[in-house]
């Protein structure tokens, strides 16, 4: 008796777990005339290279030592978008089915990228499907496998591993199905296009701040920077700090170091010792918002005064540069990365020439223009007010 | 002599096969793409490293012991191939030497066990860690890829007929597990040395040389799913395999082995496995992001350790 | 020259300084049976793990078998010497078939790789055929009852071709019917040759199927007699054997009225006890292992469910449903083994003083009050004489006796007025025995009452103010103090006749 009755409970648990999961909204297929984006309008872009050329980013990260062997199909050259709030999204002829395999929801940046694409689609009448891979190449991989039997019309994707997200990218490529990526590129296998940041100029962006600032404090420009940073080598990673050094080329006295961690706890422990006891410190930076959130707990805890740049915009961070713990962040926005991705998957379905890369804002966020720019991460109408008194 | 079991033994039993039904109805209604041969396929080579390492898990389990130590010496084999690779080594020594060193990841986890005498918890936690560390260390914490097509297609990508060939791996290694386990010696004395180690010792049998040759076979099943993985990866990762040796354990405890030892099946095992695949496969269909994922599939454990339990009280319900 | 398959020559065992068995020669004959008795410690068991290979002999001892000189370094040699020894704990695999079970010890005679289940099916059924059993050789022992996986160990020692099956209880967990089937096996295997050395506690199954019997008393051999020559009164004079000593002081106490009494009390294991104990009273549980005394106690003390039957405390009715209802009602139990449920070995003597009443200590805050536990330590350990370095060494490190008095501390602390004593002088040596009986005098004589298990029957009888007897979970008879001898409660404690005289 006991044992039917566990039996009984298992499938009532089993049941009620699986209408939980949602059910499918079936696109209409209403017929709707298309209205498409002008890639060539220079109040929302820049062209960078030129219509025609063939665009990849093996150079550019070959050069800074990371391997990769990647390839771009759009024929667009690339350009850079330029318009700060909302991206235009363009009109689709029909309901499409995207799907949107993001690597990660529990940071702000991931987060963002699915609550960004879910609005976008909503405003076109996209079909959406998404999937939080959670940081899983495997389970990315499986979902791409699925949705290639499932006939989507496009795939949208933020690769889990820059290298094992081959695999997922070419069986797309294969059932022909259009794949953009989001956020770091892949560095193999061929998309159709891209959406990127270019992390050097993060990097510089943060560094010409911290330099600006302690130039203006009256430093002698001699002592230590140390900076966080993920304990492997990253894509990311390489091009901020390329960019961030450039920014110190002319001061050989300021010895930049690098301490490493993933999580804020690890960069907390790594950075404890160095702000208790290394008095050559002018500057700290955090290499991402993990790194950032570390040191700016430690330097709290510790009762100095370090001046801190950083890259990211999550909100703990916003909120650091409008209390004075931290001098500013360089900003990108995950709400305008999703839908420029969204807005490259409708022109390539409806037949139109798209840039292979667009090139993200990054914006150098301080305490003069962080409540303004807040909306423009976090969708319209938040404020940063808002979040600080927990109503977020 | 033959007694008539009731409606909620035979349900028991049969429970793997049960659920198994129960949940390819269930989803291929709510999906009919669900039972489409390809995603089913999908399914099993996505799934056929948990079953591999299963396998491994089953003999330990049913020895009494286990081996948290599996998701590190997957990552560990891959980055040592993959690394040896990128140095320019040949595939055909490259191969033969990652085998023997997962066979030597499981060789250790064995002799600390045996001879030190540490409770095969803490060994195996202790070399998840040393295993995970080492292979951050060669690898840089970074992924390193792997070029060789063949190789990649012969553990990952590649079809023979249409099967995948993790698939055809994971099918060698069920034939050979089950043969070990059901018709060998080896099978007979784990069984017995986790039924009753002390009554196994006074019957002349070399408990700890099983154990050792269990352990290395975990070891080898680990290296087998490191090389599947890699070879879907295309890579070998410093980061993988990170939920194998659980899965591994949950598989095999759904199947209805016993994680007090003594009691294993390996044909058990395969229909855990299958429950945990198909429960990830059609629950990423139905659109389930990983929170309801990680509930369904605890739930769904929690589930298999009562029937476990239940399983015991039968045992103890005859009294003199 | 007769014909001995085994012959043991002044075999001693001695553990850690203490003699446990002494100078025993017995000499087994080919079919025969030979039962093995005496008192709880008498050192049977000793014996029997000596004669099986796990302990080894002291110096000076001989093992012959088949008349020659054999030195037994561990089980597997004893075994292959055609020994086969068949524990109370039953040493089968429960997930695994009666087939695999019996071929386990075999395997050095089975070549390959491979296993050959037909043929382990095959062995496992000329064994049942040999005694006469339906057991299908692939069911799974977890399936059988006790007494059939018995027989499975039998069957598992035949087929080892042993010349020599020593039986340690084989009767004490099964039913009557069960245990006359055995016997039947038993005396099939005598007469197929085989010698059986037969420990039992049940003086008529010993009647019945014994050729010789043997009496061991304080690990010496007393005597071996023919069980043709013999009558139950005089084995159990070997047995008892010692005349009562002064060694333990009785409190003479008034009695006051009755505070604990137990009306018909069944369980799962032992039914329809009943007793009352006055303020003041010490009354004694007597009987042999596996009488199921403790579990009466465990009753009273609401660690074991009671099926049926009434307790009434201080003349109210009692159910008790955990152990804390019984603390509650001021009821304290110190139990039998100390190491396992007495103490936490490895915390200081301070906190295993004070581990009952922590919550009082501790009043509303939570916190732990470690002054009143130090204070309260120190104040047993001058009271009650616990001899030790400090308080704050773990308990771990005393000998039995202190540790026995710990336990009793940490339950004085509680000022018990019903208080359950098991086995209370195990392993204590004399001095301390003594004064743990003063203590329960002075428990007597502040008003409370003490129900006291023991196996020592010169303890019971001098100590106790009267004694239940119970024999195999049946109560058997009560003693008053004045009436009680050695002799009369052995045989209540070996009788089947449930009692059915008035209660003192």
């Amino acid at each position: 008796m006991k044992k039917t009755l566990a039996f009984a409970l298992a499938l009532i648990m089993s049941v009620s777990l699986f209408s939980a999961c949602g059910k499918d909204t079936g696109g209409q297929d209403k017929e709707m005339t298309a209205a498409l984006t002008d890639f060539s309008d220079p109040k929302l872009f820049e062209q960078i290279e030129p219509v025609g050329t063939k665009v990849d980013l093996n150079d550019y990260y070959n050069e800074l030592g990371v391997e990769c062997d990647m390839g771009i199909r759009a024929t667009g050259g690339s350009v850079k978008w330029l318009g700060g709030g909302n991206v235009p999204l363009p009109t689709p002829s029909k309901t499409y089915t995207i799907a949107f395999s993001d690597y990660y929801t529990v940071d702000e940046v991931g987060a963002m990228y699915m609550e960004g694409m879910k609005q976008a689609a909503e405003e076109i009448g996209v079909n959406l499907i998404t999937q939080d891979a959670d940081y899983d190449q495997n389970l990315q991989n499986q979902a791409i496998e699925q949705w290639i039997l499932q006939g989507v019309d496009a795939v949208i994707m933020t690769p889990c591993d820059f290298y094992a997200c081959k695999d997922g990218i070419e069986a797309l490529h294969e059932a022909g199905i259009p794949v953009i990526t989001l956020d770091a590129p892949p560095c193999a296998g061929e998309v159709d296009a891209c959406v990127v940041y270019d992390a050097v100029e993060q990097g510089r962006q943060a560094g010409d701040a911290l330099r600006e600032y302690l130039l203006a404090n009256g430093s002698d420009m001699k002592g230590t920077i140390y900076y966080g940073t993920l304990p492997f080598i990253h894509p990311n990673a390489v091009t901020r700090e390329k960019g961030f050094f450039q920014a110190f080329e002319d001061y050989p006295g300021i010895e930049i170091k690098a301490l490493t961690g993933e999580s804020p706890e690890d960069h907390y422990t790594a950075f404890e010792g160095i702000v208790a006891g290394d008095d050559s410190i002018l500057g700290l930076w955090g290499l991402y918002s993990s790194a950032t959130y570390g040191i700016m707990n430690v330097v709290k805890a510790s009762g100095k005064n370090y001046p801190i740049t950083s890259v990211d915009n999550d909100r703990v961070i916003l909120e650091g540069i409008y209390n004075g713990e931290v001098l500013g962040s360089s900003c990108y926005s995950a709400v305008e990365g999703s839908r420029l991705a969204l807005m490259l998957a409708i022109n390539i379905l409806e037949g139109n020439e798209v840039p292979a890369i667009i090139y993200q804002t990054n914006t150098y966020i301080d305490k003069s223009n962080v409540e303004e720019m807040f909306p423009v991460y976090y969708g319209e109408g938040k404020t940063l007010a808002d979040y600080m008194a927990g109503n977020g | 002599m033959k007694k008539r079991r009731s409606i909620g033994q035979i349900l028991i039993d049969f429970r793997t096969i049960l659920i198994l039904i129960f949940l390819i109805a269930i989803f291929t209604y709510l999906k009919p793409v669900f039972i489409n041969p390809i995603n089913l396929l999908n399914m099993l080579k996505r799934q056929s490293f948990t079953m591999i390492a299963a396998f491994g898990m089953t003999f330990l389990l049913t020895l009494g012991v286990f081996d948290m130590s599996a998701g590190s010496t997957v990552a560990l084999v891959g980055i040592v191939l993959a690394y040896g690779l990128n140095k320019g080594v040949s595939a055909a020594i490259m191969l033969p030497a990652v085998i023997l060193l997962s066979i030597l990841c499981g060789f250790i986890n064995g002799i600390i066990v045996v001879k030190g005498k540490i409770p095969a918890f803490l060994t195996t936690l202790a070399t998840m860690n040393i295993y995970r560390g080492l292979a951050q260390t060669i690898s840089d914490g970074k992924t390193i890829s792997i070029k060789l097509k063949w190789l990649t297609n012969l553990f990952g990508n590649g079809t023979v007929f249409g099967i995948p060939t993790p698939v055809i791996i994971m099918l060698i290694f069920l034939v050979i597990a089950a043969f070990l386990f059901y018709k060998t010696k080896l099978g007979f004395y784990c069984r017995c040395i986790g039924g009753n180690t002390e009554a196994s010792k006074v019957a002349g049998i070399n408990v700890n040389l099983i154990q050792i040759v269990a352990f290395c076979m975990m070891g080898l099943a680990a290296g087998a799913a490191g090389l599947i993985e890699c070879g879907l990866m295309n890579a070998g990762m410093p980061d993988l395999g990170a939920d194998l040796a659980m899965d591994a354990i949950a598989a095999a405890v759904l199947g209805g082995t016993a994680i007090s030892g003594g009691l294993g099946t390996i044909w058990g095992t395969i229909g855990g496995a299958l429950i945990m695949g198909i429960l990830n496969s059609g629950l990423a269909l139905m659109g389930a992001q990983t929170p309801v994922q990680l509930l369904v599939k605890g739930f769904v454990i929690i589930a298999a350790i009562l029937m476990d339990n239940m399983l015991k009280s039968r045992k103890t319900v005859v009294k003199a | 020259m007769e014909d001995f398959v085994l012959e043991l020559k002044g075999i001693g065992k001695t553990f850690s300084g203490v003699n446990v068995l002494r100078d025993i020669n017995i000499q087994l004959k080919r079919g025969e049976v030979f039962a093995l008795m005496g008192e709880n410690g008498a050192g049977k068991s000793t014996l029997i793990k000596v004669i099986s290979g796990y302990h080894q002999p002291d110096p000076g001892g001989e093992i012959l078998v088949e008349g020659r000189k054999t030195v037994f370094r561990n089980p597997k040699e004893s075994m292959n010497a055609h020994i086969h020894t068949i524990y109370q704990e039953l040493t089968l695999c429960p997930d695994m078939t009666v087939a695999e079970n019996i071929v386990i010890d075999k395997q050095d005679k089975m070549p390959g790789f491979l296993l050959n289940k037909r043929k382990y099916v095959e062995i496992a059924q000329k064994a049942l055929e040999r005694l006469h059993q339906d057991i299908d050789p692939n069911a799974y022992v977890r399936d059988l009852s006790i007494a059939k996986r018995q027989i499975v160990e039998i069957a598992k020692a035949i087929s080892a071709d042993a010349s020599i099956i020593i039986m340690d209880e084989p009767t004490s967990s099964i039913s009557e019917k069960d245990a006359e089937c055995l016997l039947g096996i038993v005396r099939e295997l005598r007469d197929q040759g085989m010698t059986i050395i037969y420990i039992s506690h049940r003086m008529h199954e010993i009647f019945r199927i014994a050729d010789r019997i043997c009496v061991l008393r304080d690990g010496s051999h007393i005597g071996t007699v023919d069980a043709a020559a013999t009558t139950p009164q005089d084995l159990i004079g070997m047995m008892v054997g010692r005349s009562l000593e002064n060694a333990y002081p009785k409190a003479h106490v008034e009695f006051g009225e009755t505070i604990l009494e137990v009306q018909d009390l069944c369980s799962d294991v032992f039914e329809h006890v009943s007793f009352s104990v006055r303020r003041g009273e010490i009354c004694g549980i007597g009987g042999l292992v596996g009488a199921k005394r403790t579990e009466v106690l465990e009753c009273i003390f609401g660690v074991r469910p009671i099926k049926s039957g009434k307790i009434f405390v201080y003349g109210r009715e009692f159910h008790p449903k955990h152990e804390r209802d019984a603390i509650a009602q001021e009821i304290a139990f110190v139990t039998e083994d100390r190491k396992k449920n007495g103490l936490v070995l490895c915390l200081p003597v301070e906190d295993n003083v004070n581990i009952v009443n922590a919550d009082e200590l501790c009043a509303s805050h939570g916190i732990l009050h470690y002054k009143m536990f130090r204070a309260l330590a120190e104040k047993y350990r001058k009271s009650l004489n616990i001899r030790l370095a400090n308080i704050k060494q773990p308990v771990s490190t005393l000998s039995g006796g202190n540790m026995q008095k710990v336990v009793i501390a940490k339950w004085m602390e509680t000022d018990p007025q019903i208080i359950l004593f098991d086995e209370p002088t195990r392993g204590i040596d004399i001095g301390a025995k003594a004064e743990i009986y003063s203590i329960m005098a002075e428990f007597v004589k502040k008003g409370a009452a003490i129900v006291m298990v023991s196996s020592e029957l010169p303890e019971l009888i001098s100590v106790t103010d009267k004694i239940v007897v119970m024999c195999e979970g049946q109560m058997t008879g009560v003693v008053a103090h004045e009436d009680a001898t050695q002799e009369g409660i052995m045989e209540l404690a070996s009788s089947k006749k449930a009692y059915e005289g008035d209660l003192i």
